[in-house]
């Protein structure tokens, strides 16, 4: 029995092997792809396009105007006559966020009547919309305390000491753990792999048992002892000894050109990596023995993990926040339980002690899309 | 220079390499208007890739062909409404009924409708694939694939018909009719170019031609070839010629 | 002239009885995307809400306390855990079950009363340095207004400025993750099965041998190309209808800009993917070698379009070569059309690009695509 399933894999060894292209798209592409995206995809929002209605036109204003420059996070993409001019900036995309200050705005600091600031958004993407809010409302909050601050000083020369309050009453420090630097690079790199195995590896078997039916040699492999479970492990595991050197050739890759930290045990990681690509192969498996055509099992491959692998699987958008449904599909998605697995080991340094409920999921998930492939798998044709 | 008009098919040193392999050396061959020719060799001989230079699929990396008067070498495209061909892949889409595939490959010659029913009423006569029509393609037998690849090869009613090695896998029956068929085309005035290594299919040829490592090695009807070689079967005049007795199954 | 039209004819036709012979692919091309647009627009949450929030207060008095309550009436956080010490609050963090830990020092109601500034730190789980950023800035802005009110408080009778933005918030009043994600997982979609289709079109007659039997026939590179693709621009509109058609009714994604203009954007955007596809069938030996690189034009243009990432922040070089990507011109036309309902006027680098990069493709499919081998 282990001598066929042998045969099997050292066949499947060869396919690999003789399709240099292929090969090369294995290896080539996914590092690139982790290359390139790990410097693209970025959240960090800075120079957002600011507008700027100044109907005041006081060096108050003025002033405000410049602590939103100063921040860093905005720079100047237009000033506007008034409200319609600035929309016709968002239209254009000319501008993000646009401030507006009123006439009569630095009268109203000094205790006149009250003229609100207008901060207006363009609020098509929800993302950087509320990001530039809360960017331009930390600014405005910072001029309100800066004001306090000079009052009170004010307060303190007429009375003497007795105020106190050297500083704000309570200071926040923030504390960012397992990445003080706040780099997104740290975040989405070791994601990343993990979405670029998902997808390689389902394509990669989606296509085997197919290729033989079209070829008609999954008919000699029938008329052969082999046993369906042997052919299909002997096929699984290849790929996933390929999928493995795939993983460990782009992390290697991602953590030297990014500088992501590896804290925990590459042994551990490799564990889990290998539990991983075994629950991917499997799902194109399954794919393969379901369908009667290669480009029809491809093409069910990229349609079932590309947009899955990167949304449902806490990638960018954590899966708890999801609709029960979704939180229900996404635990057929391989990559929703390992991606909080590569991130912990590489950048919290945890181990098996935290994710050991993942790593059974994932086990579970493999033997369940195995058995089912071997039993959709009809050691007879139709 | 044009070679007369009773000349179908002729090359001049036509030579084709793949890297550094020869795969045709330097060959010379003239196949005169309704005639059937066949070209003999074992696997690798040559055969195949020749008839891929006269059809316009590969170019010649030296000499020249003329196919219907037209020098496929420099101008490929305007000889392919004068030829039709078939592989020995039997190459149909397999996924249309048999109808289907003959319209299509009609209307890619170009036929105008009422045309196209007509030869294609013709042609489900001729092979006998009436009750086959709204067959699905790949649910026929070998034997009607490949009367539906030659049929699909004549639709448009060429001069000229290439063949390569059209009867592999086709029982003894099916290749008897089949060959019939090319025989009464030839009698029309079709001209046919057909590679195999049957050596009972060498005798319905008018002429032959031999190949070797890629070279002519004989050319000549059947009889003169037995005369010549002084051996009573085709067998015996391939096995001197063209192999070495091993690999000429 | 006319003889070209009706031989693309018969290969359109051609295509057709394939594509509706083949039911697996069918109901593959036209039921897959309805499902993927259908779940994949309840997956898109990006507004940081609802974070795991512990809470280490070693001072328990009314004053923290207040704090605590300030926090947890903030729709950011969601009050998970009161800890107990260090060792809980690394264990949480580490495990992934708080995202920050607010730690409130002994003494902070003492040194308040005293008119003393104190110390009030915020663990953060950096890992997602995104949500771990806009965290910290929630929080500061509960700190902040805190400490406004202790201000306050102390010198009543002195004004001070109270400086409260109208929020103004355009195209999108909620703020609506699902309005911008989702019509970019219909063009994601549509890019997915024009390219794939195509791609994967003449490397099958290649392998079955049928392009062979063509090219003996008189039938010209462009009408063989133009056969191949016409097909794929019907399917494609149609997927293309059902899609918009979940958008709109489903999720209620306004559309506020001109059909005619989305129609043209969408006939502009399949000259650029079926032109890809042709590329990759015209490169690729076998279909597995296609569908690799599909797959791979495809995550670049997903992720160099802005459909995750805004282009804008991205490093300046990776912004340029966004622009080889039609996927960018096109994501950019129908989010802006849906939301802003934005005019032919602002979509001059859209139009530009998709009308430059389409055609290269396609001409380049027509150069690398030659009837006669070499």
């Amino acid at each position: 029995m282990i001598g066929r399933t042998i045969a099997v894999m050292a066949k499947e060894f060869r396919h690999i092997v003789r399709d240099s292209r292929s090969l090369m798209i294995i290896f080539i592409m996914p590092v690139v792809m982790t290359f390139l995206y790990g410097y693209a995809m970025n959240f960090d929002i800075k120079d957002i396009p600011l507008g700027v209605v100044d109907q005041d036109s006081t060096p108050a204003s003025r002033e405000l105007t410049t602590s939103f420059l100063a921040s860093g996070q905005f720079v100047l993409a237009g000033r506007y006559r008034d409200m319609g001019d600035a929309e016709e900036g968002f239209s254009f995309r000319e501008t993000v966020l646009t401030l507006v200050i009123p006439r009569g705005f630095s009268r109203s600091l000094d205790g006149g009547p009250e003229r609100p600031l207008g901060l207006l958004v363009d609020g098509s993407d929800p993302n950087t919309a509320s990001l530039a809010l809360g960017y331009a409302q930390g600014i405005i909050s910072r001029v309100t305390i800066e004001g306090s601050m000079n009052a009170l000083s004010v307060v303190r020369d007429r009375s003497g000491s007795a105020v106190g309050w050297e500083g704000l009453p309570i200071e926040l420090h923030p504390r960012f753990w397992y990445n003080p630097e706040q780099k997104s690079s740290h975040f989405i790199v070791p994601a990343l792999i993990a979405v670029i195995l998902m997808m390689a590896s389902a394509l990669l078997t989606s296509a085997t048992v197919v290729r033989e039916k079209e070829t008609g040699t999954l008919e000699q492999l029938l008329v052969s002892p082999v046993r369906p479970g042997e052919l299909i492990v002997g096929k699984l595991l290849p790929y996933g000894v390929l999928a493995m050197a795939d993983g460990a050739f782009i992390l290697f890759f991602g953590a030297m050109v990014f500088g992501v930290p590896i804290r925990g045990s590459l042994l551990v990681l490799f564990g889990f990596t290998g539990l991983y690509i075994m629950a991917a192969l499997t799902i194109g498996l399954l794919i393969s023995t379901l369908v009667d055509q290669q480009r029809v099992a491809m093409f069910g491959a990229m349609l079932v993990t590309v947009l899955p692998a990167f949304m449902l699987s806490n990638f960018i958008f954590p899966v708890k926040s999801m609709p029960v449904f979704l939180q229900l599909i996404s635990r057929v998605v391989p990559a929703t339980y390992y991606i909080p697995i590569v991130r912990g080991v590489l950048l919290k340094g945890v181990g098996a002690d935290v994710f050991w409920e993942n790593g059974l999921f994932l086990l579970a998930l493999t033997v369940i899309l195995t058995v089912v492939s071997i039993a959709r798998f009809k050691p007879r044709l139709d | 220079m044009t070679p007369p008009e009773t000349i179908a098919i002729e090359t001049r040193e036509l030579t084709r390499t793949f890297r550094r392999f020869i795969a045709v050396d330097s060959v010379s061959l003239q196949v005169r208007k309704g005639e059937i020719f066949g070209l003999l060799g074992a696997n690798g001989a040559g055969k195949t890739t020749t008839i891929r230079m006269l059809t316009g699929l590969l170019k010649p990396s030296r000499g020249e062909a003329w196919v219907a008067g037209i020098p496929v070498h420099s101008s490929p495209e305007k000889v392919k409404h004068r030829l039709g061909y078939m592989s020995q892949r039997f190459s149909l889409y397999e996924d249309l009924t048999v109808a289907e595939n003959l319209t299509f490959f009609g209307g890619v010659y170009g036929l105008r409708r009422p045309d196209l029913r007509r030869r294609k009423e013709a042609l489900l006569d001729l092979f006998d694939l009436k009750d086959m029509a709204d067959r699905i393609t790949s649910s026929l037998p070998t034997g009607h694939r490949q009367r539906l690849a030659l049929a699909s090869a004549l639709v448009h009613e060429p001069p000229l018909l290439f063949l390569d090695e059209p009867t592999g896998g086709i029982d003894p029956v099916a290749r008897r009719t089949f060959w019939r068929v090319i025989s009464d085309l030839a009698s029309a005035g079709v001209t046919v170019m057909v590679t195999t290594h049957y050596m009972d299919e060498a005798e319905y040829c008018h002429r032959l031609g031999i190949m070797r490592d890629g070279r002519i090695v004989a050319v000549g009807s059947p009889d003169e070839l037995r005369n010549t070689h002084q051996v009573a079967t085709m067998e015996e005049v391939f096995l001197n010629v063209a192999g070495t007795g091993e690999d000429a199954s | 002239m006319l003889k070209s039209l009706r031989i693309i004819g018969h290969l359109i036709r051609k295509e057709f009885i394939q594509a509706f012979r083949d039911h697996q692919m069918l109901g593959m091309m036209f039921i897959m995307p309805v499902i993927q647009v259908l779940l994949l627009g309840y997956a898109i949450t990006v507004d940081v809400r609802d974070l795991s929030l512990g809470v280490m207060d070693y001072d328990r008095s009314p004053e923290s306390r207040q704090l605590v309550e300030d926090f947890r009436h903030n729709e950011t956080f969601d009050l998970d855990r009161v800890m107990s010490g260090p060792d809980e609050i690394r264990d949480a963090l580490d495990r992934g079950e708080v995202a920050a830990v607010l730690v409130i020092p002994r003494g902070f109601a003492r040194r308040l009363g005293r008119n003393e500034s104190v110390d009030v730190q915020l663990l953060l789980d950096g890992v997602d340095s995104n949500a771990s950023l806009i965290a910290f800035n929630h929080a500061r802005g509960i700190v902040e207004s805190y400490s406004l009110d202790v201000l306050r408080k102390t010198l009543v009778g002195t004004p001070l400025p109270d400086l409260r933005p109208r929020i103004h918030v355009l195209y999108n009043p909620e703020l609506i993750s699902r309005f911008y994600m989702i019509p970019g997982v219909v063009v994601v979609l549509l890019t997915m099965l024009t390219t794939l289709m195509t791609g994967l079109g003449l490397v099958r007659e290649r392998e079955t041998g049928t392009l062979e039997q063509l090219s003996v026939t008189p039938i010209r590179t462009v009408e063989l190309l133009l056969g191949k693709i016409l097909p794929f621009v019907l399917i494609a509109f149609f997927v293309l209808a059902i899609a918009l058609t979940v958008c709109l009714v489903w999720f209620g994604v306004p559309m506020r800009g001109s059909w005619t203009l989305l129609v043209l954007f969408s006939l502009l955007f399949l000259l650029n993917t079926l032109g890809m596809g042709l590329l990759v069938s015209t490169v690729a030996h076998t279909q597995q070698q296609a569908v690799f690189m599909v797959w791979f034009l495809l995550i670049f243009g997903i992720l160099m379009s802005g459909f995750f990432f805004p282009i804008e922040n991205m490093p300046l070089l990776m912004q340029r070569l966004t622009y080889l990507n039609p996927l960018r011109y096109f994501m950019a036309v129908v989010r802006e059309l849906f939301l802003k309902g934005s005019g032919m006027m602002s979509f001059r680098v859209e139009t530009m690009g998709l009308m430059i990069l389409g055609p290269v493709a396609m001409a380049l499919a027509a150069l690398r695509f030659r009837k006669r081998a070499r």
